[in-house]
C-alpha cells in the first residue's frame, strides 16, 4: 500500500497541469473544477492497481481525465461547457492557422468560436479538448479507443462543422 | 485551482479507508459463504437418512448457496473492478454491459432463489404420499411468490430509476462516438 501512496503522489505530481487543464475546458467555476479534479484523482487510486504500463502515463491519465469528464458531465450535461481562451496554445489546431490569425483579431470572433464549441456535443467537445491539448491522431485515438482512421474522420468532420460556421457571412463582408 | 486545493494527504486517507471498506466487504461475503456451507455440510451429515430426497435436497441447496454466494462477489467486485483508464470505447461498452437489466449478477440472485426453492419442493417430496402433500408444497412457495413479486417490483423500480438512465445515456455516447 505504501508503494502504491508514493506512485499515486508522483504520478498526480508529474501531471497536475494535464489534470487542471481537463479540468478548466469543462468546469464553469472554480469549485467545480476543483470537484472534477478531485474526481478524477479519485479515479486515479482507483485504477492504478490496474496500470500495467502498456500505454504512455500521459495516455493513461488523459483516458482517466476525459472518461471522469464524461461521467462528471453526467450531472451537469446541459451546463457543460467547453472553455477555451486566448492562452490556449494549440487554438490553431481547432481551425487554419491563418483563418485563426484573421478570427482572432477581435475577442468578437474569440467570443463567436468559444459559442459554437459550446454547442457541440459531449462527444465532440471531448474530442477537440484532446487536439486542444495538443496530441496527436494516433494519441487521441488511443485516449478514446477508435481507430486512427476514424478519430482523423471525427475530428476532420467536427473541424469542417466549426469552419461553415465561422465562415463570415456574405453580408458580412 | 491548484493540487494545493485539493487536500492529496487527506485524499488519500479517505481512498485508504474506501480500499480498507471494500476489502472487508470481500472478507464478509466469503465468511458468510463458508458459514454457510459449512451449517448445510454439518445439517446434511447429521441426517439419519441419506435417501434421494435428502441427497437432492443438499446438493440444490448447495448450488443455490454457490449462486448466492457468486452474486454476492458479483456485487462486491463493482466498485474493485472499477478501471477508468481504459479507452472510452471500452468503458462506456462496460457501462452499458453493467447497467443492463439482465446482468450476470441478477441471473445469479435469479439462480440462487430458484435453486434454494427446488430444494424446499425436493424436501417436500418424501411426504408425496401424504394427504396435505399438495397444500405442503402450495404453503413452501407462498412466501416465495410473495417475495418474490416484492422484490421483483422493488428491483425493476431501482433499475429504472437509477440504471436505466445511466445505462441510455452511456449508449447514447457510445452511439455517436461510433458513428462516423
Amino acid at each position: 500500500m505504501k508503494n502504491k501512496e508514493e506512485q499515486f503522489k508522483s504520478i498526480v505530481d508529474q501531471n497536475k497541469h494535464r489534470i487542471e487543464r481537463i479540468c478548466s475546458y469543462y468546469a464553469h467555476t472554480t469549485e467545480e473544477a476543483k470537484d472534477m479534479h478531485q474526481e478524477i484523482l479519485i479515479n486515479v487510486w482507483k485504477s492504478l492497481d490496474k496500470f500495467r504500463g502498456d500505454a504512455a502515463i500521459s495516455t493513461w491519465i488523459y483516458r482517466i481525465a476525459v472518461n471522469t469528464s464524461l461521467s462528471y458531465s453526467g450531472k451537469t450535461f446541459k451546463k457543460m461547457k467547453l472553455n477555451v481562451d486566448m492562452e490556449t496554445e494549440n487554438l490553431s489546431s481547432v481551425i487554419d492557422e491563418e483563418q485563426l490569425k484573421q478570427k482572432l483579431q477581435e475577442e468578437e470572433n474569440l467570443n463567436r468560436l468559444q459559442t459554437e464549441l459550446n454547442q457541440l456535443s459531449v462527444i465532440d467537445k471531448m474530442l477537440i479538448s484532446l487536439l486542444l491539448e495538443g496530441l496527436s491522431m494516433r494519441e487521441i485515438s488511443d485516449v478514446i479507443g477508435l481507430t486512427e482512421p476514424n478519430t482523423r474522420v471525427k475530428i476532420h468532420r467536427i473541424k469542417d462543422d466549426l469552419r461553415k460556421k465561422l465562415k463570415p457571412k456574405s453580408n458580412d463582408k | 485551482m491548484t493540487n494545493k486545493d485539493i487536500k492529496i494527504e487527506s485524499l488519500i486517507t479517505d481512498l485508504k479507508s474506501k480500499d480498507r471498506w471494500v476489502y472487508n466487504m470481500f472478507v464478509m461475503v466469503f465468511v458468510i459463504f463458508i458459514l454457510a456451507l459449512t451449517a448445510t455440510s454439518i445439517v446434511f451429515a447429521i441426517e439419519e437418512q441419506y435417501d434421494i430426497y435428502n441427497t437432492s435436497t443438499f446438493l440444490v441447496y448447495l448450488l443455490g448457496i454457490a449462486a448466492m454466494g457468486y452474486f454476492g462477489f458479483q456485487i462486491a467486485s463493482e466498485y474493485k473492478d472499477v478501471d477508468y483508464g481504459i479507452p472510452t470505447v471500452l468503458m462506456l461498452e462496460g457501462a452499458v454491459r453493467r447497467y443492463q437489466l439482465l446482468h450476470p449478477k441478477s441471473g445469479a440472485l435469479l439462480a440462487s432463489i430458484l435453486f434454494l426453492n427446488l430444494s424446499q419442493v425436493i424436501g417436500c417430496l418424501k411426504f408425496r404420499n401424504d394427504p396435505d402433500f399438495i397444500q405442503r408444497i402450495i404453503n413452501s412457495q407462498i412466501p416465495l411468490f410473495v417475495g418474490g413479486i416484492i422484490g421483483f417490483a422493488i428491483g425493476i423500480t431501482i433499475w429504472a430509476t437509477k440504471q436505466k438512465p445511466l445505462k441510455d445515456r452511456a449508449q447514447k455516447l457510445l452511439n455517436e462516438l461510433m458513428s462516423y
